[in-house]
């Protein structure tokens, strides 16, 4: 017999989170602004808190990352190896629902722009997420 | 459920109101991540609160007088009370000059005159007559002596408008730093017209006609002064093509202060034409630069505007008096009024006024007349004002203190400076050289001993010191009130027999023979007085002190032992604090003594008559925890405290300072601390150079 995989919907949960979505889409159903729920809540928030740049979030001058200011660095090995310290000590200080478990930062060289891999585990839960997106100059 | 806490106006609290509010709903739940969605809409939305609430404390704030804190609002508020704040202020010197004329046909010139304009250099500004000051000339030797010429800081500034009635206008002084008491302004029929009209500064319109040549004067935006015209029916309306000329001093204000040193650049042309460069004149300086000051503080408006209204330009409670001698006379600092029923005895039907003035001195007599003149128009019918000097209390506070050598990381230097600024923040903070203001040692010592962290213990003596201002070669009694209970030195001590004997007047008794007759009833005196002179001794320095029951006993110093010149020379109110000395007839003061002759008399008694001589008296409270201004008309002043520091485990010496009354070191005023005042406006009225 085949075992079912095991989803953080079957878990049981101390405590669900949820959180508007950025995208701020309608909800066909209910006519209300969309929400996001558990583990994307927290995929979002992540994500907020590395794309928030220091002195963006109102009265909190320190919130948020240095990234965008490190991609006007020349690209190269150290550059990365900052941003990778940069992105683990922001989600360190700031989110504390998960535990980063692995980060992979990928230059690509033609784009002048580098992909961010971030494995986490949420705290309490036996999951593993992972959320990708890339980082590039505005132009 | 509605937000719990509608009143705060801060970012932080606006939000955790939100979030308490979203607690109670179930449509989200991360609001507590900061990296939320909705935590920034949360902070977006805390934000415009925030922002809506301090724009509406902020103009609500500025809609009163007592919180609003932007000039241009507090002027526009006090401009709805009539009132206008003082502008910046041109320091004066007062200089003399001296110009050898030249003959013209072996005749000198009738007179000269100084022509208006910069008529002086000094610390790097230029100095002007604001009009023209003519003198007669000696036809003798030809020289012409201005003997007080006023010197006014600053550029002297013309500026004109054009009267156009269809568009409307606006007469501002187009200069921040402009001097209005300098103002002048006149108007001219045409542009192509020569005659002039002056007006007159006007702020109370019950007596102005429809013809009347006035203007009203208000500040305005940035500082400035705006000039209004009548409107043909309070005062005279300017009619088009009209020419309004302003003439006016744009200073420096106080900074100009305190310059002594001038270099005459006038010019003088005297009665036959002649011109005469500026190396003609010899100039001497007469008083030093002084009176400049800043335009009224925000605060000082603050203060002054309500009460001005509240005067409503009559006067009949004593604070309405305070308002309008302070807006007549400007160079008082403070000003007390009081009736003459709180007098002891009462005097019915007048009301008494004490101005103590910006420079400190007292007011002369012609002063005081034309105060009081002014102020009869606004006085009810049946009160007569009457202007008395300023009674001035002096306590000397010596500090001592002891602090901890190993804990004391500073030197002995910086405790000492900084028990001094704990006594000056004191003496600012208690307003203590105000009218009605008490000195309170509590207090004071709570400022000394919280000035610095290294102070262990402290100790202060206090002792008072007034002035007897005694007029010279005349006998009279010389009385001073402490206002509180003098000190009983020994309170168990009372006259016995047998001190009569040395009781006759005038008779030279040597003190230690005294004392052992009545060894019982020796006191130490908890008064004593600096050193006078005496017409029946005027070439020997005479004191006194109190006996312990109720005398003052006058002596000079022979050698090492006082020599007793009258056992009575006076009396003492232990109870009620009233030294009266006297009759005495005083010849000199401290060091102003008279010249005496080989014979032991004055070699020219005529010179000290009607000379006034300041006698010091130095005596101790009974209860220096609180000291109490003698009368209404009196203000304490807080003499520079002695301030002495010692280690710890040296004993401090006790507070009551009987054997060391020290009132030599008073003959001259000693320096009291100072307080600045929230508006430091100066005026030229009571120093006679700047009045003739």
């Amino acid at each position: 017999m085949a075992l079912k995989p095991i989803t953080s919907r079957d878990l049981k949960r101390s405590r669900a989170f949820k959180d508007i979505n950025m995208s701020i889409l309608k909800n066909p159903f209910t006519k209300d602004i969309a929400s996001v729920t558990n583990e994307e809540s927290i995929k979002q928030s992540i994500k907020n808190i590395v794309l928030t740049a220091p002195g963006e979030k109102l009265f909190n001058p320190k919130f948020g990352s240095n990234v965008y200011n490190m991609l006007f660095e020349p690209l190269d090995p150290f550059m990365i190896d900052s941003l990778q310290v940069e992105i683990l000590n922001t989600i360190k200080n700031y989110e504390k629902r998960v535990e980063v478990t692995n980060l992979r930062c990928i230059p690509d060289y033609d784009y002048n722009s580098v992909t961010v891999s971030l494995e986490y585990r949420i705290v309490g839960l036996p999951i593993t997420e992972t959320i990708q997106f890339v980082l590039q100059r505005p132009s | 459920m509605l937000p719990n806490n509608l009143t705060a106006l801060d970012f932080e609290d606006i939000k955790s109101s939100i979030k308490t509010y979203l607690r109670t709903r179930e449509e989200f739940l991360d609001y507590d991540f900061e990296g939320s969605g909705l935590s920034y809409l949360i902070d977006v939305l805390s934000y415009n609160t925030y922002y809506s609430s301090f724009m509406a404390n902020m103009s609500m704030n500025e809609a009163f007088l007592s919180s609003s804190t932007v000039r241009d609002n507090v002027v526009n508020i006090a401009k709805l009370l009539s009132y206008t704040p003082t502008s910046i202020k041109c320091s004066k010197a007062c200089v003399s000059l001296k110009v050898q004329t030249q003959q013209t046909g072996e005749s000198y010139p009738n007179n000269i005159t100084l022509q208006k304009g910069p008529i002086a250099t000094g610390g790097n500004r230029t100095w002007n007559a604001l009009s023209p000051v003519t003198v007669e000339v000696d036809q003798t030797t030809g020289i012409a002596e201005f003997l007080a010429v006023t010197l006014n800081q600053g550029s002297i500034i013309t500026f004109s408008y054009l009267v156009d009635n269809f568009a409307k206008q606006r007469y501002v002084i187009p200069a921040e730093s402009a001097d209005m008491e300098t103002l002048s302004v006149t108007v001219r029929p045409n542009e192509s017209s020569t005659i002039k009209d002056t007006y007159n500064l006007v702020s109370n319109i019950t007596e102005v006609k429809s013809t009347n040549r006035v203007y009203f004067l208000s500040e305005t935006e940035d500082e400035r002064y705006e000039v209004t015209f009548g409107d043909g029916t309070i005062g005279r309306k300017l009619i088009d093509g009209e020419v309004i000329e302003f003439e006016y001093l744009v200073t420096e204000g106080s900074i100009a202060n305190d310059t002594s040193v001038f270099t005459f650049i006038g010019k003088f042309i005297d009665s036959n034409t002649v011109n005469y460069a500026p190396s003609a004149a010899k100039l001497t300086v007469k008083e030093k630069a002084q009176f400049g000051s800043e335009a009224e503080t925000i605060e000082s408006v603050k203060f002054n505007a309500p009460r001005y209204y509240a005067a409503q330009n009559r006067a009949v409670t004593t604070q309405d008096y305070e308002t309008i001698v302070k807006r007549l006379y400007s160079n008082a600092k403070t000003v007390a009024a009081y009736g003459g029923d709180e007098l002891n005895p009462p005097i019915y039907g007048k009301v008494y006024i004490a101005i103590k003035t910006k420079t400190g001195s007292s007011l002369n007599d012609a002063t005081k007349t034309s105060l009081k003149t002014q102020l009869r128009s606004y006085a009810m019918a049946s009160i007569e004002p009457v202007i008395v000097d300023t009674n001035t209390l002096y306590i000397y506070p010596r500090i001592f203190a002891s602090y901890d050598p190993s804990t004391a990381s500073r030197d002995v230097s910086n405790i000492t400076s900084n028990i001094q600024d704990a006594v000056n923040q004191y003496a600012q903070q208690s307003e203590i050289n105000n009218f009605n203001n008490n000195f309170s040692l509590s207090k004071f010592q709570k400022a000394v001993t919280s000035s610095d962290p290294n102070v262990a213990d402290t100790s202060t003596q206090i002792s008072l010191v007034q002035y007897v201002k005694a007029t010279g070669n005349q006998s009279n009694t010389y009385c001073v009130s402490t206002g509180s209970p003098l000190l009983d030195s020994a309170p168990n001590l009372t006259l016995t027999t047998g001190s009569g004997t040395t009781e006759s007047e005038n008779t030279e008794v040597d003190v230690t023979i005294t004392t052992t007759i009545n060894e019982a009833c020796k006191k130490e005196p908890v008064i004593k007085s600096g050193k006078f002179r005496l017409a029946d001794r005027p070439g020997i320095d005479q004191y006194f002190e109190d006996d312990g029951f109720g005398n003052l006993v006058i002596y000079y110093i022979s050698g090492n032992r006082k020599v007793i010149t009258n056992p009575k020379g006076g009396t003492v109110d232990y109870n009620s604090g009233t030294i009266c000395f006297g009759p005495v007839n005083i010849v000199g003061s401290g060091g102003d003594v008279p010249d005496v002759n080989v014979d032991g008399e004055i070699d020219s008694p005529e010179l000290i008559v009607g000379t006034d001589f300041n006698i010091a008296i130095q005596s101790i409270p009974s209860n220096p925890s609180i000291i109490y201004t003698p009368d209404p008309g009196s203000i304490i002043e807080i003499i520079v405290p002695t301030i002495s520091v010692s280690p710890l485990g040296t004993n401090l010496p006790p507070t009551i300072p009987l054997n060391s009354l020290t009132p030599e070191i008073f003959e001259i005023v000693p320096p009291i601390i100072e307080i600045p005042d929230i508006s430091n406006n100066g005026n030229l009225a009571n120093i006679s150079c700047f009045n003739s």
